[in-house]
């Protein structure tokens, strides 16, 4: 690869200025003459010109175009490069790639050409006095990695290995950062806690067992004690309710005693029923005889009511027949209706000669009609029908009608004209009068004043009774009809009043006779049966008083007798018991009571004996023992405390089993987490393998082109032998060494001449490890710190060089000129 | 006569095969009334005894809670005569009730007759392991059935030799310890049978669980198994080494499981070449069963020979970790497959 030309429009001191190199182009300029400035431009027509105070050191002295372009030719192929530079950043410049004249896409020669980037370049094909570094970069390394093998030159190791330490750290020890491991570990650390809080409740439960078995037996002994005790104190309680039954059965004996005690003599039942019977049947005679009254009031009042006015049943039935009769009578009274006349009958005509009237009325109505009649015949008209002769003039008239319409239509129109009017006017006049009617007329005003009198006289009578027929006729019928019914009416109730009077006057009789009969017997009364039904009663009840006077005053002589008798057997029974005869039934009462209490004592004293026997001989008593009841409170109370003791123990354990449930589980837990943590670690171990072993490998590749790089090296060296004082190489990381006595000493012990030579060995080797086609070099004044020995030396080199890649060569010394 | 021979209920035994807690305690409570279920079915169908061989409890000293409930079971129904012959699991354990229905054994032979059939039992321990075949005296008249509890195959501190319960009169040989049911023939008379667990707990234990019902008639035994199980777990291994996609892999479950209820437990392995990245939670959450677990046991397949002249930073990885003595196969392998992902921009581990 070769730079066969330059232009520069404008750069630093150049100004449209054009340069062509050959094999070994060299430039002994003094400083400050353009001689780094040209180097520059090259390399900077190659790459991005970086910074902004550089775009401003190179920006041209003159005012005009800002840039140039560069002519190269590799593997038989021109590449021309066009840019215009932009005073400030890089994104504004121009750049134009023409391959063969052709213009291309490609952006950065430099990167295109030579696989390396700016910093790349300057390490290797730019060669600069100033900059000793030997250090590889990532650019070169993979173009050089390139070579030996075909790997993405994109490839970043650095990024790969970071990526797996990244992922390391998920599963690291290290406490700065928050890993699955530690997680686990953590979670492990607790749950081996939880663990061993479980085993020590395990290893506490055999202990609980144990005790819960103590604690069960006691139980078991308490409850047998207890159960003892409570057997003595059940035999006790039998003894207790034997006493208790014995006790009862004496109380009982007793209660019986103090009965016997109360009374001398105790009477049978039957006795005191027979002593009382008598006691009611004295009371009963007594009541009789003495209380018997026949002169009460009412007894009294009938006494005075019926004897002062007797009476029979007899009278009562008649009395009764009569109320039955006037009743009747009232009831045909009421049924016999007079007809009613209406009250504008009576007005019209009572007190009125309406037959006299309804005479007059026919009279004029005849006359009337008469009248009428006669007043209708005299107006009627006569029309007399006959032949008019006023036809004939007509029919003349019509024909000169014609005529003239006839000479009309001749052309004789004048006298047609005039013929036809003529003819119309006359026939039209002659028709007119010989069809006018003629008509008869009489004189009938005297008709006419009669009619008129004969109705004033007709309807002066009729007006009295307002009728709303049409005619007179019918209104005169009306009338008539009327006045007929009216009569009839009158007549009737004349007949019925007559009859009614009749009943009338019966029932008033009756009436008198039925309450003057009553009155004797009821001061009032409202209803004349319900009265005679009260007397009635009263006269049965006053018969049955005086039966039963007379029945009592026969019963009384033998009633005397048996009292006495029965009060002296009274008397002597009170004697015996020493209390009145008044108190005599209340104190039978009380002994009757007495032997019913008694009796169920009695009864209830066999009862028991009976029981008592069963009981004995049932519970095997022993009359002659004794027992006491035993507390057991304290027992009781401590067999409670204990079985709540068992109780909560007994919790606890099935509380604590509960818990121990999860120690298989916890356990089978730590076995997964201890998996877990061995399999992080392992997880760490196997990214740990893997960045060793990519390093390993990155370094046996780097071995690779070492090897010929440091060939390459040693024999740019060896050229240059008499230079360096020891042998020099470097390292895999290409860290430049001396090697003294067989070890290798960091590069600081070279003098500023042999780094110098040194570097230009190294980069020389680079470029010829890292291109098959060898680009040119430029070699910006390199050798300021070489001596005049070193310096032939190391000339002597690049002229070496030149036969085989283009050397550019910038000097400010003609002195260090090849 | 019917007789029910059952063994291994374990009371008191924790489940850890489900992780949902909701879940696990309902099956827990599924587990612990099992023997209720047992009980039931007796009662219903008018069985008088109840032979249990061994393990009734997970521990020598059961929960209190877990002895109530049996005890309360034994002492609620006492029609029934259960016999109980200790397991290796409660050997120790002391019972500390009696009953009059509650028939217990001991390290030395014991029989107990019903009518003509004769039920032995013995509990294994160290001291009488090697007396016990010799000491087996049964009277060739009687049905004959023998409880133990122990192991038929492994020669360990359980073994039962059946070589040396053979011609013994045995009719039945009512076993207990192995939790997957079998009935085979122990000789030309008799039978031998694990009648397994009343139900399953982990995945160890798949596939229907119950006891045997024995039906004696005729001097014979005709022995029945009844599924006692409210829910079968099932444990199946499925190949996804030939799925390209998660939705694949889906499908090859769901084809596999299609026929199991929806009440069961499944425990789906998945296996071959293959890597599954994505969430199996997400997977398991997919399928509607009582329980379902997917656990990842696939290997990745990385070919090496693809990188054995790859010249590049890859190539150079996989040498330098094959050449790595200090590690395992598997731990090469896992390097390999993170190292290759990172160099491909994405880290998976």
């Amino acid at each position: 690869m070769k730079i066969k030309s330059c232009h520069i429009n404008g750069f630093g001191v150049y100004q449209n200025v054009d340069f062509n190199f050959e094999d070994l182009s060299q430039f002994v300029l003094d400083n400050g003459k353009g001689k780094s400035t040209l180097a520059d431009f090259i390399k900077y027509m190659l790459y991005d010109m970086p910074k902004k105070d550089i775009r401003l050191k190179y920006a041209p002295f003159k005012e005009g175009a800002y840039g140039g372009s560069l002519i190269l030719i590799y593997d038989d192929k021109e590449y021309r490069v066009e840019k215009e530079f932009d005073y400030k950043s890089a994104t504004k410049d121009t750049e134009k790639v023409y391959l063969n004249n052709t213009l291309t896409d490609i952006k950065g020669l430099g990167n295109y050409l030579f696989k390396v980037d700016l910093e790349g370049f300057i390490r290797t094909i730019f060669i600069n006095g100033n900059d000793l570094t030997i250090e590889t970069n990532s650019t070169i390394n993979s173009k050089l990695n390139s070579l030996v093998a075909k790997t993405d030159e994109d490839f970043d190791l650095n990024k790969v290995k970071n990526s797996l330490k990244d992922t390391k750290k998920l599963y690291g020890t290290s406490a700065k950062t928050t890993s699955l491991y530690l997680s686990a570990k953590k979670e492990l650390e607790e749950k081996k806690d939880e663990m061993i809080s479980l085993k020590n409740l395990e290893k506490a439960l055999d202990l609980n067992y144990a005790d819960l078995k103590i604690k069960e037996d006691e139980l078991n002994s308490l409850n047998e004690l207890l159960e003892a005790k409570e057997k003595e104190n059940d035999k006790a309680r039998i003894y207790e309710t034997y006493k208790e039954k014995k006790n009862n059965i004496l109380k009982l004996q007793n209660d019986a005693d103090n009965i016997k005690n109360k009374y001398p003599k105790l009477l049978s039942n039957e006795e005191i029923k027979n002593i009382k019977n008598d006691i009611n049947e004295y009371n009963r005679l007594n009541i009789k005889i003495n209380k018997e009254d026949f002169n009460n009031p009412e007894a009294l009042k009938l006494n005075e009511l019926f004897i002062n006015n007797p009476i029979t049943e007899e009278d009562i039935k008649n009395i009764d027949s009569k109320i039955n009769e006037l009743e009747a009578k009232k009831l045909e009274l009421k049924n016999k209706n007079q007809i009613i006349i209406k009250e504008e009958d009576v007005k019209r005509f009572d007190g009125f000669d309406v037959e006299k009237e309804i005479d007059d009325a026919k009279e004029a109505l005849v006359d009337y009609n008469n009248l009428t009649d006669a007043l209708l015949a005299s107006k009627e008209v006569k029309v007399e029908k006959h032949f008019n002769l006023l036809y004939i003039p007509a029919i003349i008239s019509f024909i000169i009608l014609v005529l003239g319409i006839v000479l009309i239509v001749m052309d004789q129109l004048i006298l047609g004209i005039i013929l036809a009017i003529a003819g119309a006017l006359a026939s039209i006049l002659f028709i007119l009068f010989a069809t006018k009617p003629k008509n008869k007329t009489y004189d009938n005003t005297n008709f006419i004043l009669e009619h008129r009198k004969a109705e004033k006289r007709l309807t002066d009578i009729l007006a009295r009774y307002r009728y709303d027929d049409p005619d007179y006729s019918t209104k005169l019928s009306h009338l008539i009809n009327d006045y007929e019914e009216y009569k009839k009416a009158i007549e009737n109730n004349k007949l019925l009043d007559d009859a009614n009077l009749k009943l009338e006057d019966d029932i008033s009789n009756l009436k008198t006779e039925i309450e003057e009969f009553l009155n004797k017997y009821l001061p009032t009364y409202d209803e004349y049966h319900e009265a005679l039904r009260t007397i009635n009663i009263r006269l049965d009840r006053y018969n049955r008083f005086v039966n039963d006077k007379e029945q009592f005053e026969k019963n009384n002589v033998i009633n005397k007798e048996k009292l006495t008798e029965i009060e002296n057997k009274l008397n002597n029974i009170s004697k015996e018991y020493n209390i009145s005869l008044n108190e005599l039934s209340s104190f039978l009462d009380d002994m009757n009571n007495d032997l019913g209490t008694l009796d169920f004592v009695n009864n209830n004293i066999e009862k028991n004996k009976i029981e008592l026997n069963e009981f004995e001989k049932e519970n095997e008593i022993d009359p002659n023992l004794e027992f006491e009841l035993l507390d057991l409170t304290e027992l009781k109370k401590e067999k409670e405390e204990k079985q709540k003791e068992f109780n909560t123990l007994n919790s606890k354990i099935l509380d604590d089993e509960a818990q121990l449930e999860r120690l298989p589980y916890l356990e089978g837990e730590c076995v997964n987490l201890e998996e877990k943590i061995a399999s992080y670690k392992h997880k760490a171990k196997i990214i740990d393998e893997v960045i060793n072993s990519l390093d390993a490998a990155d370094n046996s590749l780097k071995e690779k082109y070492i090897k010929p790089l440091k060939d390459k090296f040693v024999n740019y060296a060896d050229d240059l032998n008499s230079i360096f004082k020891d042998h020099i190489t470097f390292d895999k990381d290409f860290n430049l060494k001396l090697e003294r006595e067989g070890k290798l000493f960091d590069d600081i012990h070279l003098s500023q001449g042999e780094r110098t030579i040194a570097m230009l060995c190294y980069r020389l080797a680079l470029i010829d490890n890292m291109y098959l086609d060898k680009p040119f070099i430029i070699l910006d004044d390199p050798f300021v710190n070489l001596d005049s020995k070193n310096l032939n030396e190391a000339l002597k080199l690049v002229k070496k060089l030149s036969k085989r890649s283009q050397i550019i060569y910038f000097t400010c010394i003609v002195g260090r000129k090849v | 006569m019917k007789i029910i021979h059952a063994a291994d209920i374990h009371l008191g035994s924790p489940l850890s095969s489900i992780d949902d807690s909701l879940k696990r305690e309902k099956r827990k409570n599924e587990i612990l009334h099992s023997f209720e279920r047992l009980v039931e079915y007796a009662k219903n169908n008018e069985i008088n005894i109840i032979i249990l061989s061994g393990d009734i409890f997970d521990s020598n000293s059961p929960y209190k809670k877990d002895k109530e409930y049996f005890y309360h079971l034994v002492e609620k129904n006492p029609q029934i005569t259960f016999l109980y012959l200790k397991g290796n699991h409660d050997i120790s354990g002391k019972f500390d009730v009696t009953y009059p229905n509650l028939y217990l054994f001991n390290d030395s032979w014991q029989s107990y007759r019903f009518d003509n059939v004769v039920i032995s039992g013995i509990e294994l321990t160290n001291e009488n392991k090697k007396a016990i075949y010799p000491s087996l005296k049964l009277n060739d008249k009687d049905i004959n059935i023998v409880m133990m509890h122990g192991d038929i195959l492994s020669k360990g501190p359980n073994f039962i030799s059946l070589k040396d319960l053979k011609n013994k009169n045995i009719d039945y040989l009512a076993l207990g310890h192995i939790h997957e049911r079998c009935l085979e023939k122990l000789d030309d008379r008799g039978y031998y049978a694990y009648s397994g667990c009343l139900e399953g707990r982990g995945y160890d234990e798949a596939g229907e669980k119950g006891f045997y019902v024995l039906n004696i008639e005729n001097g014979k035994i005709n022995p029945e198994f009844i599924i006692n199980s409210q829910r079968i777990i099932h444990s199946i291994e499925i190949d996804i080494s030939n799925a390209k996609t998660f939705a694949e892999v889906k499908d090859l479950i769901a084809d596999n499981i299609n026929d199991i209820s929806s009440n069961d437990i499944i425990r789906i392995y998945l296996v071959g070449d293959n890597q599954i990245d994505e969430d199996l939670t997400a997977l398991e959450n997919y399928f509607s069963y009582f329980y379902l677990s997917i656990k990842d046991k696939t290997k990745r397949k990385i070919n090496y020979k693809d990188y054995e002249s790859d010249l590049s930073l890859r190539g150079e990885f996989v040498r330098k970790v094959l050449e790595n003595n200090d590690l395992t196969e598997e731990e090469k392998n896992e390097i390999i497959y993170v190292g290759l992902n990172a160099l491909d921009g994405e880290v998976k581990i």
